[in-house]
């Protein structure tokens, strides 16, 4: 089992997490969980719990569409891929994420107050 | 901009079912995935359900993502306390009843109050306006002589009108009628800010000394009931006491002098005061007979400037005719009901009123208490259960309160 203390999600940054995993296709909930963790080097806990309310929550505002499929071992298994709505999202969600971080990046390492 | 519907609005509704299905599928593919890593079944089965968190949580948040929960729970309440009330009518007859008396009650007491005290005239700006009241007495009553000084002389007002009661006959051609006009000075419309709905008001210009201005501006509820809103009527000359006067306009709607209770039929300039009324005399100033004089106060002025503008011009009075004027303080009042003359009593018998109203109404939701108090007793061993049982708590907690709000 895994024995690193892993980081929790800042509240909000999962939706963000969502529509960057399935850029690269479309995937089920179990999948995203399991690529935002690998992805992250293991850092990230995503609570399955919360992935999908969040996943519910995306497909309402039609950043997301599902579809029942079969997956790669051949079970049941609802599929996810990003709308070009959501492609637009992201790509705001990405920006607005970058200058935040840029900008308490700069607070935290600057050297007087 | 491309206008985007929230996704949900023209799609079938996801069901609960689908969701649950989700969540199983997660995690039975942990559990296999978490096997293939070499855990035990129980082992794995364990793990997958506490990665996953609470299942049950996570359902109800799906729900409550569709579903505006409140407005669900709100529209059941709704639905047990009509189903309630329809099996005690006489319950319900009875709370329906004493609110239903209690309100009707206050709403009356209400309107008569708003009507007579809180907005009694329907001219812009009623606010600001103000009558001149002699200091000594409550009367508002003036000679036209010293009304004229007041208006020319107070540096407080925007302008000062007169007006008087006064009753005539009135000839339009068939058979005279008694009519109760008001004689108001020339700037009397200007003043007020009023428009006419129909030809023209009287103005300033029209007063040339006694007996100069032969015009009436019929109000218009009178013109409506009397000219069958002819709107032709405007030019017409009719008899006033055996006099000609010609209609040139129609006051707009609502509006029927500046004194609550008293909706006189036509308007007619006050320097014809002695061809209405024989007693009326524009030149002497120890008659008073003017009814009223009012006026908007000048933006910035208080009441207390006014009345010691209106002071100072009355000692001038005093010493300049000394014979006629005596004791000339003066305070600012309501015009509405007469200043203070009926002002005082009626503000008091409508607070009285008022407050008693409030009484019923305080009667009537006391005795709607004891009656559900009186029920809650019926119900309390069913509460009793209620409370015995832990899942119901949460249900008195949101439920039962509401339940008495829609009772």
């Amino acid at each position: 089992m895994d024995t690193k203390e892993r980081l929790e999600l800042l509240q909000g940054t999962l939706d963000l997490l969502i529509l960057r995993t399935l850029i690269f296709g479309s995937q089920h909930g179990q999948g995203i969980a399991r690529a935002i963790q690998q992805t992250s080097d293991e850092e990230l806990l995503v609570e399955h719990g919360a992935l999908y309310p969040a996943l519910q929550r995306l497909e309402e505002r039609g950043w997301i569409s599902a579809k029942w499929g079969t997956s790669a071992n051949n079970r049941k298994a609802r599929f996810y891929s990003l709308t070009s709505a959501g492609r637009k999202q992201l790509a705001t969600e990405t920006t607005k994420w970058n200058r935040l971080t840029a900008a308490i990046g700069r607070i935290l390492e600057s050297e007087e107050v | 901009m491309s206008v985007r519907f929230p996704g949900g609005v023209f799609r079938r509704k996801r069901k609960a079912s689908d969701f649950t299905a989700e969540i199983q599928a997660h995690i039975q593919a942990e559990i296999e995935r978490l096997r293939e890593q070499g855990l035990s079944d129980e082992e794995a089965h364990n793990a997958a359900y506490r990665t996953f968190g609470n299942v049950t949580k996570a359902q109800e948040r799906f729900y409550e993502s569709r579903h505006w929960l409140f407005f669900d729970n709100l529209w059941r309440d709704i639905r047990y306390s009509l189903h309630l009330l329809r099996k005690s009518p006489s319950f319900t007859l009875a709370a329906i009843l004493t609110l239903a008396m209690a309100i009707g009650a206050n709403a009356v007491v209400f309107s008569v109050m708003n009507a007579l005290v809180l907005n009694p005239l329907h001219v812009p700006h009623a606010n600001s306006l103000y009558a001149i009241q002699h200091g000594s007495e409550a009367s508002c009553l003036q000679s036209y002589p010293d009304y004229l000084d007041l208006r020319d002389r107070n540096r407080s007002f925007e302008g000062l009108v007169a007006f008087n009661g006064a009753q005539a006959a009135l000839d339009t051609g068939n058979n005279a009628t008694q009519v109760w006009l008001w004689e108001v000075s020339g700037n009397y419309f200007d003043v007020l800010g009023l428009h006419p709905y129909l030809g023209r008001l009287i103005q300033p210009s029209d007063e040339h000394g006694p007996n100069s201005a032969p015009y009436i501006v019929l109000s218009y509820s009178f013109w409506h009931s009397h000219f069958q809103d002819d709107r032709t009527v405007v030019g017409r000359v009719v008899q006033l006491n055996k006099r000609p006067f010609t209609i040139i306009g129609v006051a707009p709607p609502g509006f029927h002098g500046t004194l609550a209770f008293f909706d006189a039929s036509l308007f007619a300039p006050i320097v014809d005061a002695s061809q209405l009324d024989a007693t009326n005399d524009l030149n002497t100033r120890s008659r008073r007979w003017v009814f009223q004089t009012l006026g908007h106060l000048k933006p910035g002025v208080t009441k207390a400037q006014a009345v010691a503008d209106l002071n100072s011009i009355g000692s001038w009075l005093e010493k300049t005719y000394p014979k006629d004027d005596d004791k000339r303080t003066s305070t600012l009042a309501r015009p509405a009901l007469y200043g203070d003359y009926l002002g005082d009593p009626i503000r008091a018998f409508m607070t009285a009123l008022m407050l008693l109203s409030g009484l019923i109404l305080l009667a009537a939701c006391a005795n709607l208490g004891s009656l559900f108090a009186a029920r809650a007793a019926d119900r309390s061993r069913e509460v009793a259960l209620r409370l015995a049982l832990p899942a119901a708590c949460a249900f008195c907690a949101s439920f039962l309160p509401r339940q008495y709000c829609f009772p």
